[in-house]
């Protein structure tokens, strides 16, 4: 009941974007760019479907590509400015995309683009699921060590062969095709965008998530899942709903202040949900094992 | 010990399930998709009490053929995606139709949903044009940008400054609202009184957020006009109109829809401001004394230091929900009916809504779903809003 | 019109000003970003307010303690917030302040509403006026009382102990510590201070407009983060400097050029400004390592 269709798409949308934050991140790019990928993503697939007259599937395909395409110059801005300084920068820039589409007239301008065809939630559900288990592929592949090494410490990597410059910019293309997908998903479940949903709010909402369940693809599940949901439970709270939305991130927080899920593991989270249980019988909190094996959904 | 807790809360959710069915008085429920948190939080709380005097007034009167009026609230945060789930939450929850949400951001979402849904959404507040010609046919706005409205407003501010010659544009460029009648409304009705519009094209612009409101002011100072023409929210408007007197500039001034409240009436002072919408607050029916005292009495209660006199939206709301009521109804509908015929009963009667006797003045809803109403224009006089 | 639209940018840049001092001020120490620094801009007028409300006749001893309440805010956003993340995580930081922000904002909200609540101050200056310019008598004083600010801010940090201990501390924490500086008690410093300022700046502002409103950080909060990136992360001289430059120049944008360009232009020229110094304007502060 509480998963309706609409939470349903909300759910998935912003774990796309989530992951879409993790890859840039997770590779040492602090690309903010999301609002102006997403954008991008949003327009393309909607003009696409829209105008043209092309199968959703081939549009939110073509959407995924034009953001991704987008990224190329966040990249090459990446090159030579780094950490804040390159996260400001890519705020300006997904900015001047926003302010671009808000006088495109084509696009509608701030009118915004109406009567886009509509999907049904499962579409959205069935994306995200699918990004999913791509990023655990890839955070496991040879290719997401690489991109973590990058981040770690780049000169390091850079000693041991690895192409950094190449590596950042494919991370910021996944990342910025990730969210051209969820704008995509976002235009055809909505049926109506505008620029004003794309702007910087939305990136600080997803850092959140990122952040409070740490910058993994299993934490993007859960910070998204987690935080996009406390608000939908806490309705009977009226006005102060708000309040406890921003009270469990910093409960979150202060246990957890890696995130919920900073390495790619379970089993840490439970030894330590355990560890803070008082137990019943010393003895039987003896006899069983810290970490159940069967337990680890995704080993590292 | 497990199981058996287990099978302890499963019977206590069941006879609560079942108390609480067999113990629910039937009513029709009127769902309100709401901007209860978030930016727009103070228009949804003054909505919310506006909504709430509505069902009470209706109740009282014998209800509907005796069956009382429930006011469903479900907050969509002044966020476009919650407001689709709002939507459905209403939806799920059986009610007849929905009131909101109250701005145009959340409308563009809300009303594709209403129509899946095939539930009725009368927006009290949205005025992008076209929001509802393009939802059809479950969405309805009782609130329409209109040009007969400004073309009044101008005529009357004509007739009080004839020597007025030159007046300059304000808006924020990225409200749609504000893009259509300071790019669309505004120019033509100018000409039409013979009032050169010195900025047409390129308007002075004042983003959403910006707070000091001095070089705007100045700027508009440098355009040597005899009026402007404030487009923008009222908030921003109260901030401009504010600058305004610091800077001692003395002009009068047009404005969209929504200022006629206390609170810009007190900063404007001796200032003249014209500005039309289709409520008078000061209406002498007894309907909309008994509304605008109620209004004022809760407002102050619970909404302590914010506006008391009903804007445009409020008396939209209470309108909207008496309408919804009066579809009811003229229908016959009972509660026993199905959902879906309800719906289908409101949507009809609204669509085909002509000549009705609102809130001190009649409406119809054309085909776009857009309520028409007469214009009613107003002219601030030191520190109260006065009806021309 | 030059004249009084300089006077404007020269006002809107000090307000920028004010608030980045107290921005870079934490990240100097902390390297994180304290997002609740624009709440307690715009919570220190409400409890000025409130105190007015309640019967205080002085509107400055009403805004003394409003200041004293931010610098309390500060203190418990260190201990709720700060303290509890350790440095490695500094995102952690940017979301708990997040939090903080947040929560503050939905108690005004509730308690005063979103829209905009007038405030008299009960100060009645008179204006200044040269030709075509009004400088009206609070602005005049506002922009007297921030320069003032302004220069024992510079003097604290060039010449006090504090200043060379949080100095230190923005250079190497570690070093710092080792040559006998109590780092806690420096940031506990550095909060209260940081704080109280941006309590003084939403004093300020709301004198200036004589009015309050929940919202009135959004126009000041993301241009703070950009003017403590141009001016150097941890470098006061850098904020003062960078946030009267970017507010003489958004108000002469805005004044000569369109809405759209000026927006632009800003978003371009940070874009220009780190390509062209990628370390930030004045790069002798934080390295980019470290960040």
């Amino acid at each position: 009941m509480i998963l309706s269709d609409p939470v349903q798409a909300l759910v998935s949308i912003n774990l796309i974007l989530t992951l879409s934050l993790l890859f840039p991140f997770v590779a040492g790019v602090w690309s903010l760019g999301l609002p102006g990928f997403m954008a991008v993503g949003a327009y393309t697939a909607a003009w696409c479907s829209t105008n043209m007259g092309l199968p959703i599937t081939a549009s939110l395909a073509i959407g995924v590509v034009a953001s991704a395409a987008i990224s190329i110059p966040f990249g090459l801005l990446a090159l030579r400015i780094h950490g804040i300084y390159l996260a400001i920068a890519t705020l300006a820039a997904a900015e001047l995309i926003t302010l671009f589409f808000s006088h495109f007239e084509p696009t509608g301008g701030v009118m915004g683009f109406a009567g886009i065809p509509y999907i049904d939630a499962y579409w959205a559900v069935i994306a995200a699921a699918l990004m999913f288990l791509l990023s655990l592929l890839i955070y496991r592949s040879r290719f997401g060590k690489a991109l973590f090494a990058v981040g770690s410490d780049p000169i390091v990597a850079n000693c041991n062969g690895l192409n950094v410059p190449m590596l950042q910019m494919l991370a910021l293309a996944i990342g910025a095709g990730l969210a051209g997908l969820a704008g995509g998903l976002f235009s055809h479940y909505y049926s109506f965008i505008s620029p004003s949903n794309f702007q910087f709010s939305r990136t600080v909402d997803i850092l959140l998530f990122l952040v409070a369940g740490g910058l993994t693809p299993l934490g993007s599940l859960v910070g998204s899942f987690t935080l996009t949901l406390v608000p939908q439970l806490s309705s009977a709270l009226e006005t102060w709903a708000p309040a406890l939305y921003a009270v469990v991130v910093i409960v979150l927080m202060a246990f957890m202040p890696g995130g919920i899920f900073p390495k790619n593991r379970v089993a840490p989270l439970i030894a330590y949900i355990k560890s803070h249980r008082k137990p019943r019988d010393s003895v039987q909190s003896q006899r069983k094992p810290a970490a159940a094996p069967q337990l680890d959904v995704t080993k590292n | 010990m497990k199981l058996k807790r287990l099978v302890l809360i499963g019977a206590a959710a069941f006879a609560g399930a079942t108390m609480q069915l067999a113990g629910a008085q039937e009513t029709f429920k009127i769902g309100l998709n709401v901007e209860r948190t978030g930016n727009a939080a103070s228009y949804g709380g003054h909505v919310i009490i506006a909504s709430q005097i509505a069902v009470e007034h209706v109740n009282e009167n014998g209800g509907i053929n005796g069956t009382p009026l429930e006011l469903i609230i479900e907050d969509n945060r002044t966020s476009p995606e919650q407001a689709v789930v709002a939507v459905r939450n209403l939806d799920r929850k059986g009610v007849a139709a929905i009131l909101g949400p109250i701005q145009t951001s959340q409308a563009r979402t809300a009303f594709p949903a209403t129509n899946r849904a095939k539930v009725v959404s009368i927006s009290p507040g949205s005025g992008a044009p076209g929001l509802a010609a393009q939802n059809r046919p479950w969405a309805f706005r009782n609130a329409a940008i209109d040009d007969k409205i400004f073309t009044d407003v101008v005529g009357e501010f004509k007739e009080r400054h004839p020597d007025a010659k030159r007046v300059a544009l304000i808006m924020d460029p990225k409200d749609a609202y504000q893009v259509a009648f300071i790019g669309k409304v505004a120019p033509p009705a100018f000409e039409k009184h013979g009032i050169t519009v010195v900025n047409n094209g390129s308007p002075l612009e004042v983003p959403a957020d910006a707070n000091d409101h001095s070089v705007f002011v100045t700027k508009l100072r440098s355009m040597d006009v005899d009026a402007g023409v404030l487009g923008l929210v009222i908030e921003q408007g109260q901030t401009f109109l504010h600058e305004l007197n610091r800077q001692k500039v003395e002009m009068p001034m047009l404005t969209g829809i929504g200022y006629v409240t206390n609170s810009v009436a007190e900063v404007a002072g001796d200032r003249k401001v014209y500005s039309g919408q289709p409520f008078d607050p000061n209406g002498s029916s007894e309907t909309v004394k008994a509304f605008t005292e109620e209004f004022a009495k809760r407002s102050k209660e619970q909404l302590p230091g914010q506006y008391t006199v009903p804007l445009y939206i409020d008396a939209g709301a209470y309108e909207s929900i008496r309408i919804i009521a009066d579809a009811l109804k003229e229908t016959g509908a009972k509660p026993s009916d199905s959902t879906d015929d309800i719906r289908v009963k409101i949507r009809d009667y609204i669509a085909g809504l002509k000549d009705y006797q609102g809130l001190g003045n009649t409406l119809s809803i054309d085909e776009n779903g857009d309520a028409v109403k007469p214009t009613l224009v107003f002219e601030t006089d030191g520190g109260t809003w006065n009806k021309l | 019109m030059f004249l009084q639209q300089l006077i404007n940018g020269l006002m809107l840049g000090s307000v920028y000003a004010l608030i980045g001092v107290g921005y870079t001020l934490i990240f100097g120490v902390l390297r994180m970003l304290n997002l609740a620094h624009a709440y307690i801009f715009m919570a220190a007028p409400f409890a000025a307010f409130y105190f007015m409300q309640l019967g205080i006749e002085s509107s400055f001893l009403a805004m003394a303690l409003g200041v004293m309440g931010a610098g309390l805010l500060g203190i418990v956003l260190y201990y709720v917030c700060f303290r509890p993340i350790h440095q490695s995580h500094a995102l952690g930081g940017f979301v708990t302040s997040l939090s903080f922000g947040i929560i503050i904002q939905v108690i005004i909200v509730n308690t005063f509403g979103t829209l905009k609540v007038p405030f008299q101050s009960g100060v009645t200056l008179p204006d200044i006026e040269f030709g075509n310019t009004i400088l009206s008598g609070i602005q005049a004083a506002g922009l007297a009382i921030s320069i003032v600010l302004m220069i024992v801010l510079l003097w604290l940090v060039k010449h006090t102990r504090f200043g060379r201990n949080v100095r230190a501390i923005a250079e190497n924490e570690n070093a710092a510590q080792l040559l006998g500086v109590s780092v806690r008690t420096a940031v506990l410093q550095v909060f209260v201070i940081s704080s109280a300022l941006a309590g003084l700046a939403g004093l300020l502002v709301a004198t200036r407009f004589e009015s309050l409103s929940s919202h009135m950080s959004d126009a000041y909060a993301l241009k703070a983060l950009a003017v403590i990136v141009v001016g150097g992360l941890g470098d006061v001289r850098g904020a003062l400097v960078a946030g009267l430059a970017l507010g003489v120049a958004e108000v002469l944008l805005q004044a000569y050029a369109s809405g759209m360009w000026a927006e632009a232009f800003i978003w371009v020229m940070l874009i220009v400004v780190f390509l062209v110094k990628p370390d930030g304007l004045l790069g002798e502060s934080i390295k980019r390592r470290e960040v």
